[in-house]
């Protein structure tokens, strides 16, 4: 069993995420600040962590960065800050994912899982390498047997969806636009295209993204095209 | 007044010693004009020596010349080398057999009877002469023969007649400069020795003039000077060391050789050790000495100036002050004058000193000094006026200067000051009547004085300083129209570009005068107001974005819980379908107060344009099709076609994409939730050359009896009853968004016909 440490001032809030959580088979350690999170993390071995930012005594980024001279267990922050700024500076403080409250429970859930999945991945797939397999964090393609996982989840695409996630985590961080992307895939000039490759875009990323809204994998340049964030 | 007295001394001493040295000056400048190298510049002081000078090679060519003067007269005048007193020299005839004959001795006593000398002392210059002539002596004789000169000579009939008395004085002429030459090069000690030889073609007959007999070629060539010239100028041998070679000997030679062929040679040579006290030895000293005075008036001069020069800085930095160290300036009640009119009045002093006095003082100075002198005191007493009054002017000025008065206290300053300090009208009314004064007076005074001297009125001193004035005067009022045009004209420009919104824009006053630069000031203090004011609206509003972020963290938290709960109270599927109806009433209502907060944020941080945008060159067509993608199954929930119309070809507009997309996301979802179920929805792009145009058209479900203005109006719907969802806040962001990325937002409204344009221009 996986134990998540939730760490929010507000009582409710963390007695709600216990809830959905425990439902999905976790134990669930609670705190009500950050000295009383790194207390708990010292006393219980924890998994993972998901923390508010403001905080009485101790806010969030503060005890992020404590936990991170010592610990590299997944964090999540949960916050009302749903600024920019906000989630730039938690996620280059150490923090893996970052949630703005009013959350979608199932979404934290499916967060919870991937970051948990893609921790335990990291620490036995790393021998795996095979020409054939291309990796972009937690997202895995492998070409032999046209094969797609997200964090250990296998996914199941139609064969042109495939092609177009295949291209771009082949060339990731390079932006393709449409056009780019429907001669390379169907072969064609891309005259008139329409919105085929716009939709299928959107297909995959609401198959291999959590929220596909803020995508982790297949973003969105607008106004230039798509690409796969390096990772 | 311990300090005072030994300034007060001391600027007397200085003073005096200014007059003094002014005057040594003057001597000096004197002594620079009495010399008879005057005109020749500075190179003869240090590189020439007497024989160099221009001087001595007249006084050799005069010189070489009356040698062969000399020779003429010699035949005129001497029988076997001595002077014939009976020669015959003139026959005269006043009728038939009427001829007289006069011999050289009759003529110097009927010469003498006329009162005729010859002044030795002053080389034997012809002197003397009848005052008036009576009838007898002025008779018209018939000329037949004259010792002076060939019939062929004449130069016309009327010559061949001449009184007696001309005729002598003609005659004696010429005896006096024979007998002057003879004396000077013949009888007397000279520097210059001299010797011409003419030989026939038979050897033993020739001729020799000389005044060293005992003296071979050889000799005088070893003089400091010679020439040496035989033959003549088909066959001719010039051997000279002087600085000319004076080319008009050959000719004389030629006209003075008795004999035919060139058998001759003349020798001149010049003592240059000067051991003859002659003519030579004296302007050798004149010479030398006139250097010395020269030398001596440039120090004079040098010195004076520089003397007078110092003193006159010197006193023009004490000038003024009361004592040493005292910044005080003291004004005479002269200084007190306006500096204008005291110009004009100085000036006018001169004049006056000059036209009326300086004869008066001139006629005084008649009494006392020899006429020599006159033209030299006239000259002082003009020069010492006009240098008293420049003096006193200047002092005058200087003190000005220093308790700046010059400017402030002067005529001109008050005009200006009028003219500057009233209305504009007033301003134009005035300078119109001065400049209206001044053209009439000129033009008039210079037609009249045309009239009056039509002849050399080019060269009329007053009607060209008058044709000056007036063209200055007339070019001023032109550059002071054209400089009050410019300050007009920045004026205009500073007040358009603060109309247009550049409220920061400040005008620079000091390019400006007089009324003019007040109006500046007063758009600078325009442009200031504007600014606080900009600035304090743009922290209101800041303070208003950051006051609602805040808020706005404050609701989601509670706000959280509520859709935390309701979501886990749905989970425990309560069976009663009152209850699963309240539910669904809640969890929709708690999902739209999500979307208020977070569409509140962004609304109040898009106006108050506190977002940091990431500007780069984007593809509009691309991100239009992305959109297409992203909305084309959310549409067909409510039935709604997308007709999208783009062009094939890459539009590159600069924006932030990011933002771009959200107000395109607000758009389509602006569509998506206010259009009638089952129609289409029209998008489009249309390149219009600089500027790519943006729309979305979709025909309202409900009717838009609303203004489009007020659409983008915050919380303002197109349904007034609100049963819709959505915040009212879409059309405000996407506006605000669009004005901040530099792009134009516009929407209009026909019947049920909702359309949505936004334009940014192209990028290339």
């Amino acid at each position: 069993m996986q134990t998540i440490l939730v760490c929010d001032d507000d009582k409710q809030i963390v007695e709600a995420i216990n809830i959905y959580l425990t439902g999905e088979g976790f134990e669930v350690i609670k705190a009500y600040d950050g000295y009383e999170a790194l207390e708990l993390l010292e006393s219980h071995e924890v998994n993972l962590m998901i923390i508010d930012v403001m905080m009485p005594g101790l806010d969030g980024i503060r005890t992020t960065l404590k936990i991170r001279e010592t610990s590299s267990i997944p964090i999540i922050i949960l916050s009302a800050k749903s600024e920019d700024t906000d989630k730039i500076l938690g996620l280059n403080i150490g923090a893996d994912d970052y949630i703005t409250k009013p959350f979608n429970p199932l979404e934290l859930v499916a967060r919870v899982k991937s970051q948990l999945r893609r921790y335990t991945q990291l620490a036995n797939l790393n021998q795996q390498s095979n020409a054939s397999i291309y990796k972009c964090g937690g997202l895995q393609i492998n070409d032999e047997n046209k094969e797609v996982t997200v964090d250990g989840e296998p996914i199941k695409l139609t064969p042109i969806e495939y092609n177009i996630l295949l291209l771009l985590v082949k060339n990731a961080g390079k932006v393709f636009s449409i056009d780019q992307i429907y001669e390379k895939i169907w072969n064609e000039d891309a005259i008139g295209a329409d919105n085929t490759v716009a939709v299928h875009i959107r297909h995959i990323r609401e198959k291999i993204e959590i929220n596909p809204k803020e995508p982790r994998y297949l973003k969105v340049v607008w106004g230039v095209g798509y690409k796969i964030e390096k990772q | 007044m311990d300090q005072k007295a030994p300034r007060f001394v001391l600027k007397r001493l200085a003073g005096f010693f200014h007059f003094v040295f002014a005057c040594i000056a003057l001597i000096g400048i004197g002594f620079l004009y009495l010399n008879s190298n005057y005109g020749r510049g500075l190179d003869w002081i240090t590189s020439e020596t007497y024989e160099q000078s221009p001087d001595f090679n007249k006084k050799v060519q005069n010189d070489i010349t009356s040698i062969f003067d000399y020779i003429q007269y010699q035949e005129i005048f001497e029988t076997n080398g001595e002077v014939d007193y009976t020669k015959k020299v003139l026959e005269l005839t006043d009728g038939p057999g009427g001829d007289k004959t006069y011999t050289l001795n009759d003529i110097i006593l009927y010469g003498k009877s006329l009162g005729y000398y010859l002044d030795e002392n002053d080389n034997y210059a012809l002197k003397g002469g009848p005052e008036t002539l009576t009838e007898e002596e002025s008779e018209q004789y018939y000329v037949r023969w004259r010792c002076y000169q060939s019939e062929e000579e004449l130069t016309g009939p009327d010559q061949s007649f001449s009184t007696l008395p001309q005729l002598t004085y003609e005659i004696l002429r010429r005896y006096s400069s024979y007998y002057s030459i003879y004396s000077r090069l013949m009888s007397d000690f000279t520097n210059f020795y001299f010797r011409i030889a003419f030989y026939s073609k038979n050897s033993a007959i020739y001729e020799i003039h000389t005044n060293a007999s005992e003296m071979s070629i050889d000799d005088m060539m070893a003089m400091g000077k010679y020439i040496y010239y035989a033959g003549d100028s088909n066959d001719l041998t010039v051997r000279t060391n002087f600085n000319s070679t004076f080319p008009s000997v050959p000719s004389l030679m030629a006209k003075c050789n008795p004999y035919t062929g060139n058998q001759n040679y003349i020798i001149v040579g010049l003592d240059t050790s000067y051991k003859a006290n002659d003519d030579y030895s004296r302007a050798y000293s004149a010479y030398n000495s006139s250097r010395k005075t020269f030398i001596c008036g440039i120090y004079l001069t040098a010195i004076g100036l520089c003397g007078s020069l110092l003193t006159l800085i010197f006193l023009t930095f004490v000038s003024g002050h009361p004592a040493f160290r005292d910044p005080a300036i003291v004004l005479y009640p002269f200084d007190r004058m306006k500096t204008d009119f005291m110009l004009i009045l100085m000036g006018t002093i001169l004049y006056l000193c000059i036209t009326f006095g300086s004869p008066v003082i001139s006629k005084l100075l008649h009494l006392v000094l020899a006429e020599a002198y006159w033209d030299r005191a006239q000259r002082v007493v003009v020069l010492g006026a006009i240098y008293l009054c420049s003096i006193l002017t200047y002092f005058s000025l200087v003190r000005r200067y220093k308790s700046e008065t010059l400017w402030s206290n002067s005529l001109l300053h008050d005009l200006t000051n009028v003219l500057s300090e009233h209305s504009f009208k007033y301003r134009l009314t005035l300078s119109f009547l001065l400049y209206l004064g001044a053209n009439v007076f000129l033009i008039t005074a210079g037609a009249i004085y045309f009239v009056k001297n039509t002849e050399g009125i080019l060269h009329s001193i007053p009607f060209l300083i008058g044709c000056v004035i007036w063209i200055t005067g007339n070019l001023t009022v032109f550059f002071y129209l054209y400089a009050n045009a410019r300050q007009t004209d920045r004026i205009y420009e500073t007040i358009e570009r603060l109309a247009s919104g550049e409220t920061d824009y400040k005008v620079e006053v000091s390019g400006f005068f007089s009324l003019e630069s007040k109006l500046a000031e007063g758009l600078n203090r325009i442009s200031d107001g504007l600014q606080t004011a900009l600035a304090e609206q743009v922290k209101s509003e800041r303070l208003k974005a950051d006051l609602i972020t805040n808020v706005s963290h404050d609701i989601k938290t509670p706000l959280t819980s509520i859709i935390n709960y309701v979501d886990l109270i749905k989970r425990e599927h309560p069976e009663d379908p009152t209850i699963q109806r309240y539910l669904e009433i809640l969890d929709q209502k708690s999902q739209r107060l999500k979307t208020l907060t977070e569409d509140l944020v962004e609304a109040s941080r898009a106006s108050s344009g506190n977002i940091k945008l990431e500007m780069a060159h984007i593809d509009i067509v691309e991100l239009v099709q992305q959109t297409n993608g992203e909305f084309e199954e959310k549409y067909a929930l409510r039935h709604l076609d997308i007709v999208t119309s783009l062009p094939n070809e890459v539009i590159m507009i600069e924006a932030d994409g990011r933002r771009l997309w959200r107000v395109l996301e607000n758009l389509y979802n602006n569509a998506f939730k206010y259009a009638l179920e089952g129609t289409r929805v029209y998008v489009g792009i249309e390149d219009q050359g600089s500027e790519v145009v943006f729309s979305i058209k979709n025909v309202s479900s409900s009717p838009l009896n609303i203004s489009p203005d007020e659409l983008t109006e915050r919380f303002v719907r197109g349904d007034t009853s609100r049963t819709t969802e959505g915040s009212g806040l879409g059309l405000s962001i996407a506006k605000d968004l669009t004005t901040l990325q530099g792009g134009k937002f516009q929407i209009t409204i026909d019947g049920d016909l909702f359309k949505a344009e936004i334009t940014f221009p192209i990028t290339n």
